[in-house]
């Protein structure tokens, strides 16, 4: 059983169809990256398979469990409250703008869901919080607010805030492309550590070495299709596709 | 034709010149040349009080008096100007000199001191209107009934002024309660509607009501008090008031007067003769100035009583209406379209018209709408309610604007967390929107305690209707600048307490 199926999914805003039938199949402890232009449909497709934004056709399993499907008329049916509430156990997601709540500490931030949500036992939440903010090296920083943090600590701490709630895989949306460049590289190096701890993450980038030297699998997307996809040797180093060849290219200023 | 340049300048000048002279005419009263030989009379007088002055079906100002004033006018060759007032600022319109007397049905027995009279022009009784079906039948009836009167009246100088009667003083105290009412129509339509049991009042102006109001109500055989009518110019001007006495003798001798009292009404109630006869003004034996019980501590005293009025509506319209307010702006953020424009609807009007009004509505609309007799105490509820109900549409708006000020990204954020709606609202919407809309409800706040002040409309004794009230009984803008040192020292408080709020809350952005 594969911990997520997308099947086929469709999105349309207004007119403008975004995606066009995008399909994908991740097993518990890939790490997948997602490249494309901006406007291919990337960052959507991200928020469609974690129901930020309904989709319009297509559906999503995880871990065997039907979230969304579409029936026999074209309709969308969501599973039961109960149901959704626990599928949406199963995943979390980083933000490009981090969306920390400006409002509670670094320690709330990250121990708040756990025990409001999935009713840990509020020590237990700390302990486990501290053990994170050490992983993401802030440890030291549980006092403070987000606005006393730099751009890449509150990304860190954004990290610490979904691994706490201990989920089966991790969504990254351009979890770097907010950062000053020198900031970049401290996030990413937590983001490999992950990857290396076998954690499943699926991760929508621009930097195409960091998705090169973690993936064990790279998406090409472009206009609402997935173009191509691979080892990183297949996709990056060795593209089939004229579309591939020519992002690439552009990236690396040929 | 063509100018030279330096011609063209002047020419420009002595246009702008004759633009701005022209201007200036317009503007500056008597500064026109036309306007040099027009020496004005101003009359002072409460256009809620027929027949004597108010305004009529076509929107002029008229009445017996003014009638009267208008004749008078006419004989000295002035200009006459009829300046409508609150009662209850009479005297500081007379002494700062904005009025040149009051004539409006001025009864000046217990007043004999405070104003320089003409001779008595109306003699006039103090008499009580009750419903028709109404069970009261002689004053001793009123007792445990709620008697209305107009503020500063010359009914209620009756019942506690400084030369009430015994008898009327213990009237008064027999009655549940003594409602001063800001005005005539009012009281009628507190009468009507059962919120006051009886109206006491000038028989002159009775017998005009009961004319034009039908005969739904009915006059008691007993009156409180027999009083008479002349014209109050500002103590000590004595030669302003010699002027116009001449005229109204003129008037009275070759019949005008008479012709004018016969119009209005009036020829049983004038006494304009019989005063010239005795030839005695009024007062004119003593210059007591009357006002002595008018310490600083009375006032205070006196304020103190408004103050806990105010202080009431004041907390409790905040603690009903930012909860109401809340509640609005949730529903004014419904998925379901028509609770939405319910909720818009609603914040339109209770901004779009003013609280006054609303006040108004609040408290007649259950009797005139639904024919519902509600309790005295309503009187207060109405305040309340109305306030509350004006205040919640502001907070809602304000409540909105907050909550729509937290960035999207933050409910994505608690979506995928796995918070609920009300989880997330109460731990992470709440908390950053009260942040957000402190400076804004510190603004309404802060308007709060000045509007309460409208609570007059009601008859509700806050605390600035009754300086109004001390201020025209003792002649003196003391009272009013004491009710406003008040509003500032409380908006002070608040903004001081609010700013500490501010600032505990400053810990993060």
């Amino acid at each position: 059983m594969s911990l997520l199926e997308v099947k086929d999914i469709k999105k349309s805003y207004k007119d403008l169809e975004v995606l066009k039938g995008v399909s994908l199949t991740m097993e518990e402890g890939e790490v997948v990256s997602v490249i494309g232009p901006s406007g291919s449909g990337k960052s959507t497709f991200l928020r469609c398979a974690t129901m930020l934004e309904n989709i319009d056709s297509g559906s999503l399993i995880y871990n065997g469990s039907t979230a969304v499907k579409t029936d026999a008329n074209g309709k969308i049916i969501f599973a039961d409250y109960n149901e959704l509430k626990k599928i949406r156990s199963y995943f979390s997601m980083v933000f490009q703008n981090f969306n920390l709540f400006p409002h509670y500490n670094v320690l709330k931030n990250i121990t708040d869901a756990p025990v409001n949500v999935l009713k840990q036992d509020k020590d237990t939440a700390i302990k486990n919080a501290m053990h994170l903010l050490e992983t993401v090296g802030l440890d030291g920083k549980e006092n403070s607010y987000p606005c006393e943090l730099s751009g890449g600590q509150q990304q860190r701490v954004a990290i610490a805030r979904a691994l706490a709630m201990n989920p089966k895989i991790i969504f990254f949306d351009e979890p770097t492309s907010a950062l000053d460049p020198e900031i970049t590289a401290g996030v990413l190096k937590i983001l490999k550590k992950l990857a290396q701890e076998k954690k499943t993450m699926l991760i929508v980038t621009h930097e195409i070495s960091f998705a090169r030297n973690i993936s064990d699998r790279v998406i090409f997307m472009d206009g609402g299709h997935i173009i191509e996809q691979g080892t990183p040797e297949e996709v990056i180093d060795n593209p089939k596709n004229e579309r591939t060849k020519q992002f690439l290219n552009t990236l690396s200023g040929k | 034709m063509h100018l030279p340049k330096i011609n063209f300048k002047v020419r420009r000048s002595l246009v702008l010149f004759m633009i701005v002279s022209f201007i200036i005419t317009l503007i500056v009263p008597g500064f026109s040349v036309f306007a040099q030989d027009d020496l004005t009379f101003t009359v002072g007088f409460d256009a809620e009080f027929p027949p004597y002055g108010y305004k009529d079906e076509n929107g002029e100002y008229v009445g017996f008096d003014l009638e009267l004033a208008e004749e008078v006018c006419r004989r000295n060759n002035w200009k006459l100007v009829k300046q409508p007032i609150d009662w209850n600022s009479k005297d500081i319109e007379l002494n700062s000199g904005q009025i040149d007397c009051i004539w409006n049905g001025f009864t000046l027995n217990g007043r004999e001191n405070e104003y320089t009279w003409s001779y008595p022009y109306v003699d006039n009784s103090q008499v009580v209107i009750v419903l028709n079906d109404s069970d009261i039948n002689k004053k001793s009836d009123l007792a445990g009934h709620i008697v209305a009167v107009q503020a500063d009246s010359s009914a209620l100088a009756a019942f506690e002024g400084e030369d009430a009667s015994e008898e009327n003083i213990k009237l008064a105290q027999s009655f549940s309660q003594l409602q001063q009412v800001s005005d005539y129509n009012n009281a009628f339509m507190n009468l009507e509607a059962g919120l006051v049991d009886a109206i006491c009042m000038d028989i002159g102006v009775a017998g005009y009501q009961l004319k034009i109001r039908g005969d739904v109500f009915r006059i008691l055989d007993d009156s409180i008090s027999s009083e008479q009518y002349a014209i109050g110019f500002k103590k000590g001007n004595e030669e302003l008031r010699d002027l116009v006495q001449a005229a109204l003798n003129d008037m009275c001798i070759d019949g005008t007067f008479d012709k004018i009292a016969g119009k209005w009404g009036l020829s049983n109630a004038v006494c304009l003769e019989k005063s010239m006869e005795e030839g005695v003004f009024p007062g004119a034996d003593s210059d007591n100035t009357g006002s002595s019980k008018y310490t600083l501590g009375f006032i205070l005293s006196e304020l103190s009583t408004g103050l806990k009025a105010t202080l009431s509506i004041f907390f409790l319209t905040l603690l009903f209406s930012m909860p109401l307010g809340l509640l609005i702006t949730f529903v004014r953020r419904s998925k379901i379209w028509i609770l939405r424009w319910i909720a818009r609807i609603y914040i339109s009007i209770m901004r779009g018209t003013p609280l006054m009004l609303q006040l108004l509505v609040v408290f007649f609309g259950p009797f005139y709408l639904f024919k519902i007799q509600m309790p005295a105490s309503y009187r207060f509820w109405a305040v309340i309610i109305g306030f509350t109900l004006n205040y919640a549409a502001y907070f809602a708006e304000i409540f909105r604007a907050g909550i729509d000020s937290i960035p999207a990204g933050q409910y994505e954020a608690g979506k995928i967390l796995g918070y609920t709606n009300n989880q997330f609202f109460r731990k992470i919407v709440l908390p950053q929107m009260i942040k957000r809309v402190l400076p804004p409800v510190t603004n309404e706040t802060v308007t709060l305690v000045k509007d309460t002040s409208l609570a007059f409309v009601l008859s509700y004794m806050e605390i600035f209707t009754i300086a109004k009230q001390v201020a025209a009984g003792s002649a003196n803008i003391i009272p009013l600048f004491v009710a406003g040192v008040f509003y500032y020292v409380f908006n002070f408080a608040i903004a001081v307490i609010m700013e500490h709020i501010e600032k505990k809350l400053d810990y993060y952005r």
